[in-house]
């Protein structure tokens, strides 16, 4: 609900801060430098040139096409241009190999644990797609230490959960039983985005060890308030479902403040906040569900649940109970949270931001590398006396 | 005997207006103009020709107030070779095309 009131205010922000003139620049003039600003360094002076050809396009339609057209370039220039380089025998292994393991973890799991066949099954797919992409896209794999350290802590984290899932569904059948697979898919996409997202993360941007240790700082702080939460505090039948959002929502607001101020960049603070993000979201979905199993007694609270059970086919309490929270954090706690939680991440990386720039202002500390460099006049530029 | 990679029609277009005159600078909007592209196609077509080390790139020397510098474009020496490769492509047809067209004329034609 927060989300549906706050985006659209920030997007209606943003387009009015995009239209209004300011001084002599008109909004084309000021989607056109805010396209050019978005280029990559490499890139600075294509920005300059699309700025410059705007001054001599009059006519109000055609400055605004002009500058659509700069948004388009500004979007495909954001990426390096990709060499075309053999691909050799990755592609193939990664997919052949990728499929044959999803097809025994998928047997394993019809075996053993029937009711998460599909899941196991949509899991290794999309893993395996994941991985021939990774491995198409790239002349030779390059993971560095970061990406490593996030790749692993994500793994971990996405291996408890499937655990603690796992656990629930051997201890209490009918409860990881999902008819129409929905959940069952949903949770993989969630735990592939999730692992991808954090590759991503960790590569791009700079300031990536930075970004990586408030991530994991933030998660391993709010994994700490849940387990103790968890331990002292009498579980409920709702599991620890009161703290998730204060939890999440106040770690990942002070790692990406933090992360903004320390890296003097909003970026590298949004990106840490979602580490927390992703980091968090799977340590409390695997400590609420594990909290949750170690129950002694199921009871039923709500009088929705007691009318609701009787009609609701499954065996017993504990099963119903345990097959409502799975459901629940797969909603909730992997998505709807982490979602609201990401919003904060933007506002707090740029009150990080902010918060630098005045402190830097106020103490006039020198050198101050917080403020951006003065562009390079046009003598620094390769300049050329047009014949 | 390497063979010449065909650019697409606009790419070709470009070169062709570069190539017709290749000591003269131009501006990025006036070829869209000339050659009727779109500014969102001209840009990519001309930095990627400037990647390829086809295309030279510099910036107006004399100031203009209120303006800033404008950014100026022409062929290189490789740029000329390629317009006039890819010139002679365009207008020679494809030899599957012409062998396909000598085995299918009758006899005595």
């Amino acid at each position: 609900m927060l989300l549906l009131v706050v985006l659209p205010i920030l997007a209606a922000g943003g387009l009015a801060w995009l239209v209004r003139g300011e001084g002599d620049r008109d909004a084309p003039a000021r989607v056109v430098a805010a396209a050019a600003a978005r280029l990559p360094a490499y890139r600075q002076d294509w920005g300059r040139a699309m700025v410059a050809e705007l001054t001599q396009i009059h006519g109000r339609s055609s400055r605004w096409r002009f500058a659509a057209a700069m948004l388009r370039v500004a979007l495909v220039l954001q990426s390096r241009p990709r060499r075309r380089v053999p691909l050799g025998r990755r592609v193939p292994l990664a997919a052949c190999g990728g499929l044959i393991l999803t097809a025994a973890v998928t047997a394993a799991a019809a075996a053993r644990v029937p009711d998460l066949s599909v899941f196991a099954a949509a899991l290794g797919l999309l893993l395996t797609g994941y991985a021939t992409l990774a491995a198409s896209r790239s002349q030779r794999p390059h993971l560095t230490l970061p990406q490593l350290i996030a790749g692993a802590a994500a793994f971990a984290g996405a291996a408890a959960s499937i655990t603690a899932v796992t656990r629930i569904a051997v201890a209490h059948p009918p409860a990881a039983a999902d008819r129409t697979h929905a959940f069952s898919v949903l949770f993989a996409i969630i735990l592939t985005c999730y692992l991808a997202l954090t590759q991503t993360l960790t590569r791009r941007g700079g300031h990536t060890a930075a970004v990586l240790w408030w991530g994991l700082t933030g998660a391993l702080a709010s994994g700490a308030a849940w387990s103790i939460a968890a331990l002292s505090l009498p579980v409920s039948t709702d599991g620890i479902a009161a703290w998730p959002w204060p939890v999440g929502a106040t770690a990942t607001l002070a790692v990406s403040v933090g992360a903004a101020a320390a890296c003097r960049s909003s970026g590298a603070g949004i990106r840490a906040g979602m580490l927390t993000t992703i980091f968090g979201a799977l340590l409390h979905f695997t400590i609420d569900l594990t909290a949750l199993l170690h129950l002694q007694h199921y009871t039923l609270t709500s009088t929705y649940d007691i009318a609701a059970y009787p009609r609701s086919g499954y065996p017993d309490i504990a099963s119903y109970i345990l097959s409502d929270q799975v459901a629940g954090d797969i909603l909730a706690g992997l998505v709807l949270y982490p979602l609201s939680w990401l919003l904060l991440a933007a506002l707090g990386a740029a009150a990080g931001a902010g918060l630098r720039q005045l402190t830097a202002r106020h103490t006039r500390a020198a050198p101050d590398r917080s403020r951006p460099e003065p562009p390079a006049s046009h003598a620094d530029t390769q300049r050329r006396k047009p014949a | 005997m390497t063979r010449v990679r065909r650019p697409s029609a606009q790419t070709a277009a470009v070169l062709q207006a570069l190539a017709a005159d290749p000591g003269r600078w131009r501006y990025g909007y006036d070829l869209c103009i000339q050659l009727g592209i779109r500014a969102g196609s001209m840009y990519p077509i001309l930095i990627r020709l400037a990647d390829r080390g086809l295309l030279e790139t510099g910036w107006e020397s004399q100031q203009v107030p209120g303006r800033p510098a404008r950014h100026l474009y022409r062929l290189t020496a490789a740029g000329r070779d390629y317009a006039a490769s890819a010139a002679m492509a365009a207008v020679a047809p494809p030899q599957a095309t012409a062998a396909r067209r000598l085995r299918l004329r009758p006899e005595g034609a």
